[in-house]
Formats: C-alpha cells, structure tokens, sequence
C-alpha cells in the first residue's frame, strides 16, 4: 500500500527523479572515468570505458521513469490529450454531441431529482433506517390511531419510541397587529420531536411535559415561517402569536431541512396534541358515533376518534413492535365495535391486525399519486438517453470513418488495436463527462421548473445532491461506453493495408440500421408533437368555453369563520358586516356566500328523495351547496325559470330549494320542475323541500368533470352549514379594488383569514394545471425527440456519404454538379422524414382507437394536428439533411481517387 | 572484462544493495557498485545501469533513505543508507538466500540428499 502511495508521490516528482538521476549519473560516470585514467588511460579511452562499464543509460533511465510511475498512465495522458486534440478540430460535431447529451442527461438528472425528493429521500433525522410506519390489514381503512391507543403504546414500548402526529390542518395566525393569516399546523404526542431526535435551529422543541391538559400553550415553528415572520428564527423565541384566537407562545424553531413528516407537506406550527379541543384545531379524523354515549369533544379523552397518525423508532436491538400495536388498539377496538351497528364491519374490524412497514421517508399520499408519473417519467427518460446514445453512437461512427485513413496508418505503425479503439472510447468519455457537465447545468435550472408543473403547492423540496452527481457520472461513463461500442466494432474490423488504400469495411448493415432507427425517432416525435397540439388546441377550447359562471369579474376566496373563533350564532351577522363593509370599495359591485362555491376543491352531497310519482328517478345521491340571496346574479349564473331565495327565506319558513338544468332534466325531463318537491327521508315530510327556481348549468367541480345535477339551498334553511366561499363582483382595475378589498377586510375582521384570492378565470386555469403540466411535458419530450431525430438523420446520412464518398467522386469527375449530389442527399433525408412521419401519422390515427390509451389520454390528437407535426418533423429532415449533403457536395474527386 | 563474469542474479540485486549499505553504511551508487565487484572479487559483473531503478524501487518501499552530500574526492553525490525497516528485511532476505542457496546447493552437488536415496 505504501508503495502504491509512494509510485503516486514519486509520479507527481518524475522530473526531480529524472533530474537526481542525471547528476548522479554524472557522477557515476566520472568516478568510473577517474579509475581508468588512474589506470593509464587517454581521456577518450577512459570516457568510452566507463560509458561501457555503465551499462545501457537510455534503458536505465527508461526504467527508472517505469518504477517512478506507471507506464500506462503516460500513454493514457498522451491519449487523453490526443483525443482532446481530435475533439478541437472538429468543434462542430463536438458541440452537437456535447448538445445532444446535455438535453438527454439534463432530462434524466431532472427526472431522477423528482423521483429521489419524492420516494427516495429520508426523513432528515437522526438515524432516519430506524424509523417504521404501521399499517392494518384492511386494505383502505386509514392507519389512524386514537390518542388512548398511542397511550397505551408507549407504555409497552421503550421510551421516546413512538411519534404520534395528527392530519395537517390549518389555522388563523395573528401576530402583533397585523391581520391574520392562515397557516399549516400540526398537532404531536409529547414524545413526538424527542423520538424522531431533532435538535432546535432556537429555542426549545416540544417534550412531554407540554402536552399536559392544563400545560400552557406553546407551539414550535417552522424555519420558513419564523424568517417569514420575525426575521430570523431566534427572534421568533419566545413572542407570543394569536391562534385561532387564542394566545401561544413560541418555544422553539425546527431546522430548515425539516419541513414536515410526510413528503409534500410544509407544517409552519406545530402544537401538543393536548390542545385540540382548546385552539380548536381539527385536522382529518375517523370519528364513530355510538347510540350509547355522545362522543368526548377532547380527541385526546375518546377512543372512538382516530386522528392520529405514528412513526415507532426501533433502536438497534429492539424487537418489532407489530404485537405491541395490536395489544394497544384491542381497547380502541373493542369500543369501536361497540358503537358500530354493522355486523360486517364490526367482523372485519374484530381480524384488523397491524403490521410494521420501514419508513425511512415517513408517509406521504403524495407518493401513490406520484407513482404513475414517476414511472412515465422514468420510461421517458431511459428512451431519451436510448436515443441519445444511438445517435452519438451514428455520429462517432461517422466520425471514426471520415478517419479512417489516419487510423489505417496508425494501425499499420504498430498502435495495437486495443489502444485506437480506446482513444474512440476516451473521445467519447471527455465528450459525455463534458455533456454531463451540461446536463448537470442544465438539470438545476430545470428541476425546480419540474416541481413546480408536476408536483403540488410547491411543498416538495428538490435539489440535486451529491448522489445525482455521482449518477450523472455513471450515466455519462455508461453512454461513452455505449456510443463508443459501434465505432469500436468498426476498428477492430478495420484493414490496415485496406483502410490505407480508402475501403472502409463494415457495409451498409448499420445504414439499414441507422435510417430504421431515424425513422423510428421521427414516428415518435410526430406522434408526440401531435399529442402536445392536440392537449394544448383541446386546453384553448375548454378555456374558451362557456363555463356557466362569468369568470371576468368575478373574484373570489375561501375563509373558515369556525376556526377563526366565531360562535355559530354570529355567522350571519358577520356575513351582514362582510357585505357592507367590501360595499364601500368603489370598484365592488356585489357580494354574496355560499358553502362549497365554484372550484374551490369542496364538495357537498346528500342523498335525496324525490316525490313526484312521475319523476324519471326516485332516491339518488345529489350534490348541492347553500348560497345566500343574490349570489347567482353575483357569480353571473343566470336563473332560467322561478324565482332567486330572498330574505323571507327563513330558517322556519317553508324549505326550498333552486335546483340546475341538469338536475331538472335528469328528474322531471321537459315537465316544470317549480312546485316539485324532494326530500331527505324516504317517507315525505315537513323537512321537504320546494323547488322555486332553475338556474343554468355550471361547472362548480372541474372545468373538464361533467356538469353535476345539483341543488341549491338557502343558508338560512341549511342547518348548521357555515358559508366559507366568498364571491365579489367588481368592475375596473382588480390590482386597485384587491389593494382596498385587503386592506378593508384587514381592518373589519382582522381576525379572520381569507386566502386564495382568484378570479373565477384563474381557478379554471389552475383546475386545468394538470393537462397544461401534460400538454408541455409533451411538447417538451416532442421538440427533443424531433431535435434527436434531426442529428440522427445527419448521422446516418453522414455515414452513408462517407460510404459513397468514391461513388459520389466519380460523379463529380465525370461532370455531376455539386448542387446535384446535395439535392439528393437532402432528397433522401426527407424520404426518411416523410415514412417517418407517415408512421407517426398512423399511430396518432389508430392509437385512439386503443382503449387503454383513451383511459390515459385526456384526449385524442387529430389529424390535423399530426399533420402540423409532421410539417414541422419534413423541415427538420430537410435542415438536418443539409449537413451531410453539403459534405457530399464539397467532395474534392482529385482527392478521393488519389488514394486507388 | 573476462567471459566467466557472472552477471547478477535476478532478484539477488536487492539483497547485494541492502547487504553492502549495511556493511559500509551511507555509501553513494558508485561505491555500492565498486563494493559489489571488489567483494565478489570480480566475479559478479553488474550491469551498473540496473543499480538506479533498484535503488529508487528499495526507497519506494522504505527500505533505503538517500540524502546529498559530498564524496571524498570533493564531489557532490548522493548517499543511500538503510533504514530500520531494511535492516529488519535484510535479516529476512539473508535467511531467505541461505536456503535457497542450501537447496540449489544440495540439488548441484553429489553426496546431497538425492544421490544419497539412489
């Protein structure tokens, strides 16, 4: 080993040893000189002696430079910078190559930074290997836990072994006298922060000892939200912020790398579970209701809630903790089934075991919704760098032909075939490191591009870290090695004798080869190109259509006045203030409330009973909204027949209902609906409701979802429904009426949250987020495997020039213009396009058919727009043929026949 | 120079260098090179050319060290001493030597094992 060491020190200081040796040679020599002098010898005499006595000094230095280094590594650094040299000359090729294998590498490493943030990466934690997530046995059933089930859990385990957290939720965040904002929470088990063994960017995390029922309230914060908030996060220790109106203290700051337990998610506070019901913080829950008791409004006091979500650690040497969990549910369990009414479910729920499951990651739903896309993605990827290899492959190949006179010299000097196959194989490593390099570069600028089209909210944290880059080397290495492997093949078969007289060997196999697979590109990018016109053309005309509501004027938000604080009965004087208050902006012309409202992400459904004997369906589950007097003429929904709710619609007048088109031609098609009643109860009964008016059809769930049948009622007979979406009709400037509207709001109510401000025209396009996110993914992966299509033709058409490059010679000797040879050339290249093409053509045409790519698409490409495609693949053939055939028309005869 | 010179065995170069440096102490290539020949009184022929990769091979391991000074005809030439781990593998080349010498010996001569069974 130290040896090795010491050839390596010894390498770097080859001169000085080449040096020492001179002198000592020196040395050597005029000793030996001196004794044959002493002896009598003439100086000349004695000089030839001691040389003679010597020995070989050349063979002495050269092995001298063998022990100091390696013998190899010289020929490699002369190789390495030979093919450096060859890479100059011609920079044009390189740069293409370099081009090629940035687009290639950039979208793999983008790709691979998408996959790692979303499945690969850990928990930043200590020790995240000895994490475990539970899972039951019945498939669909929530891994929730009720907060006496984690109790019991931690008895029976070590200590700091189980992290209980509760669904994310969110809350109304007041600090100072600033007007509140919304803000991500989470509730945890004391022992939650200490068994996953974070350490506090400040301050202090939570413990045991504050989530005690009667313990003040603190609350943790975010890195993000404490900079957004007080500056920094040790400033944010200590001050005191009003959540859902009640104060807290901040007691600490997370690191910034940890922004939540589950990928996808950003928690700014997080609270002691001992404070649900107190701050009001309800996230998701399984709640079941027993004739026998009402429930315990404290989560933390009823095992008949499952809210809580956990992560047991199990340190090295600890045994699973599967049975621990079952013996700690049993109890939640039993009382579980005790208020279940449903025999199979109660026989189900009495076999639930639970499993552990490694969660290095933690949980995340994102992951499942993630998956499909991250294999399509993947499969994208590996194709592209398929191509891209094939392609650097035909053009290194071209490339070592052009050459071939030069290799056939080196050959014949005596270069080992090994050693010229090997310098290809370098040219073609320095050019993919170089292209990685690229790629790198360019998957940086891409990447958060990337997450933000394909995964949510921007809540996923993407880098490229050190494993990336090891990866991008290793891709890069194995693409040298696979575009080196053809043009290597060609010099192991090349003839020295042959080569020197101007044959190239190999035939025309990889002619076939090369124009099948160029035209196998350009059918792809037609197809996919076809794919993105058609999404983007189809996107333009859904934007464009008529969605039901007036989306110009129209804007709009969600609030949540529980949360906030507001007792139930102070919602409708609240509204009354909202309404008045948002008349003094000058630009508002209206505004009105409802439950749900228009794409705002909630629904409502309930099933009804309809009571007419000749109505064309009986008992169905309808969705519906409740919406305050005026709200139609406010969102721009018009009334077809009847009357909007008034204000003599009271909670103890006559229930009655406004109902849509669709519902009104599902159930009484072209009979008058106004007078029909429907209900909740099989039987009929004073709850019914009278339908009073139609309103036309909208689209209240999803630009693209078919229009709903749907009800509307008014929110003063809605039972105990709170409205939570505000619409404001206004006219002019929405830059100017938003900054009053705030400012406004702000001061009215500071206590209350509205977010998601948007006209109704930005929710359409953020509905349709994912088929604009589709459609560009499309056109992107398009437009390169149509630039992928392009080299591949100047490849292969390059190669197959060279190929007839004595042919074309001749030509031009016996009186061809060079202009001829470039049309054919050119010619030829659109051939390829045009089959291409053609195929493309027909798998836009028969792919439709499939039923399995109609399940997958959104859509189904025309034929117009795979005719635009195919324009745009026979341009590229056209330009992409140029290259080549401008080498073909600049063949000089002279030259070419020279060499027979 | 006679024909019956004998040239240097392969792989005893490195026991001749570490032996005569443990005799003469720091001594420069020439000197070891002299010794060699005057010890083996002119049977051994070196190829001194050989002498100066062996002697840059025996550094890389750290067998030798070497430092510049001063011969005694006042020229400048650099002298190779051994260090405490040549020693300890002189020790172990010698008895190395002894018994493939002893075993070459006892095949060449009569009387030796073999001859002795027939």
């Amino acid at each position: 080993m130290s040896r090795l060491l010491a050839r390596f020190r010894d390498l770097w200081r080859r001169r000085s040893i080449a040096r020492s040796f001179d002198a000592e040679l020196g040395f050597h020599l005029a000793e030996l000189e001196a004794r044959h002098r002493a002896a009598g010898a003439s100086p000349a005499d004695a000089r030839s002696a001691a040389l003679r006595e010597f020995g070989n000094v050349a063979r002495a230095r050269e092995d001298l430079r063998e022990t100091a280094g390696f013998p190899s590594w010289d020929e490699m650094v002369n190789d390495v910078r030979f093919a450096f040299r060859g890479i100059v000359r011609r920079k044009w090729l390189a740069a293409s190559v370099i081009l090629i294998l940035t687009l290639g590498l950039g979208a793999a490493a983008t790709i691979y930074g998408l996959v790692d943030a979303v499945f690969l990466r850990p928990l930043p934690v200590r020790h995240p290997g000895e994490l475990y997530a539970v899972v039951n046995s019945d498939p669909g059933r929530p891994e929730r836990l009720s907060r006496g089930t984690v109790r019991r859990l931690e008895e029976s385990l070590p200590a700091c072994s189980v992290a209980a957290y509760s669904g994310g939720s969110r809350g109304a965040v007041q600090v100072g006298e600033a007007a509140a904002a919304w803000a991500n929470l989470r509730l945890v088990s004391g022992n939650f922060f200490p068994t996953l063994e974070l350490e506090p960017r400040a301050g202090r995390l939570l413990g045991a000892s504050d989530d005690a029922p009667a313990a003040p309230f603190v609350a943790v914060a975010s890195d993000g939200w404490a900079r957004k908030t007080f500056g920094t996060p040790e400033m944010a220790v200590g001050r005191e912020i009003v959540v859902n109106r009640t104060p807290v203290t901040v007691a600490g700051v997370l690191p910034a790398a940890f922004r939540d337990v589950s990928v996808g998610q950003l928690t700014e506070l997080w609270f002691p579970a001992a404070v649900q019901s107190r701050l009001h913080i309800y996230g998701n829950s399984s709640e079941s209701l027993g004739d026998d008791r009402p429930n315990d409004p404290d989560w933390n006091r009823e095992e008949r809630i499952s809210w809580l979500q956990i992560l047991v650690r199990i340190r090295p040497g600890g045994t699973s903790a599967a049975a621990a969990v079952d013996r700690a549910w049993a109890v939640e369990r039993d009382d579980l089934i005790k208020a279940n009414d449903d025999t199979e479910e109660r026989a189900r729920m009495k076999h639930r075991t639970w499993t552990l499951m490694p969660a290095p990651g933690g949980r995340s739903r994102l992951r499942g919704s993630f998956r499909s896309t991250g294999w399509l993605l993947g499969t994208v990827a590996g194709v592209m760098l398929l191509l891209v290899c094939t392609n650097v492959s035909g053009l290194l190949l071209v490339r070592s032909m052009a050459r071939h006179r030069e290799i056939g010299v080196r050959l014949a000097l005596g270069a080992g075939s090994v050693r010229v196959m090997r310098l290809g194989f370098l040219e073609a490593l320095i050019l993919s490191v170089l292209g990685g390099a690229g790629g790198w570069l360019l998957a940086t600028w891409l990447l958060p591009a990337a997450a933000h089209l394909l995964l949510p909210g921007d809540t996923v944290e993407v880098a490229l870290g050190f494993r990336s880059v090891a990866l991008m080397l290793a891709v890069a290495f194995g693409c040298a090695v696979l575009s080196a492997l053809a043009p290597a093949l060609w010099i192991s078969r090349v003839e020295p004798l042959r080569a020197l007289s101007g044959s190239r060997g190999l035939g025309r196999a990889p002619v076939r080869l090369g124009r099948l697979l160029v035209v196998g590109q350009f059918a792809i990018a037609v197809a996919l190109v076809a794919l993105a016109t058609a999404l983007g053309a189809e996107l333009q005309k859904v934007l464009a259509a008529d969605p039901g509501f007036d989306r110009e004027n129209v804007i709009t938000a969600v609030f949540d006045p529980e949360s906030a604080g507001y007792e139930m009965k102070t919602v409708p004087a609240l509204l009354d203030r909202l309404e008045q208050t948002l008349g003094t902006v000058p630009q508002v012309r209206g505004v009105s409330f409802s439950l749900t409202g228009i794409l705002a992400g909630s629904q409502w459904a309930s099933g009804i009973y309809v009571r007419d004997p000749h109505a064309l369906g009986h008992q169905r589950s309808i969705q519906h909204d409740a919406v305050l007097p005026g709200y139609f003429g406010v969102v721009g929904i018009p009334i077809l027949v009847g009357r909007d709710f008034s204000k003599d619609d009271r909670a103890e007048s006559m229930p009655v209902a406004i109902v849509n088109a669709t519902f009104a031609r599902e159930f009484f098609g072209d009979r008058n609906p106004i007078g029909q009643s429907f209900g909740m109860d099989a039987k009929a009964s004073k709850d019914d409701r009278m339908i009073v008016g139609v309103v036309a059809d909208s689209h209240p769930n999803g630009v693209r979802a078919p229009v709903p049948a749907l009800f509307f009622a008014p929110v003063a007979q809605a039972g105990d429904a709170i409205p939570q979406f505000i619409a404001v009709r206004f006219q002019g400037s929405i830059e100017a009426m938003m900054g009053n509207l705030r400012s406004v709001l702000a001061r009215a109510e500071p206590g209350l949250v509205f977010t998601n401000w948007k006209t109704l025209q930005e929710r359409m396009a953020d509905d349709l987020r994912g088929d604009l996110a589709t459609s560009r993914l499309a056109a992107i992966f398009g437009a390169c495997a149509i630039l992928l299509a392009g080299t591949g033709v100047a490849g292969s058409l390059g190669y197959l020039v060279v190929l007839r490059q004595r042919e074309l010679a001749l030509r031009i000797a016996i009186g061809a213009a060079p202009g001829g040879l470039f049309r054919s050339v050119v010619t030829d290249s659109v051939r390829l396009g045009v089959i291409g093409s053609v195929i493309g053509l027909a798998v836009v045409a028969i792919a439709p058919r499939l039923p399995a790519v109609q399940a997958a698409l959104a859509v189904q490409p025309g034929l117009f727009s795979g005719f635009v495609a195919a324009g745009v693949a026979l341009i590229v053939a056209a330009v992409a043929g140029a290259i080549p055939g401008r080498r073909a028309s600049r063949i000089d005869p002279i030259q070419i026949l020279k060499s027979d | 120079m006679s024909d019956d010179r004998a040239d240097v065995l392969q792989g005893t170069l490195d026991l001749l260098i570490l032996k005569t440096l443990d005799v003469l102490g720091a001594q420069h290539g020439f000197g070891i090179a002299r010794r060699i020949e005057q010890v083996s009184a002119d049977v051994l022929a070196l190829n001194q050319g050989t002498l100066y990769p062996a002697l840059l091979r025996l550094e890389q391991q750290g067998l030798i060290e070497s430092e510049w000074g001063t011969s005694t005809n006042n020229r400048r030439a650099r002298f190779y001493s051994l260090t405490r781990r040549g020693r300890s593998r002189l020790v172990e080349e010698i008895d190395r030597w002894h018994r493939i010498s002893g075993a070459v010996n006892n095949i060449v001569t009569d009387g030796g094992p073999a001859n002795a069974r027939a």
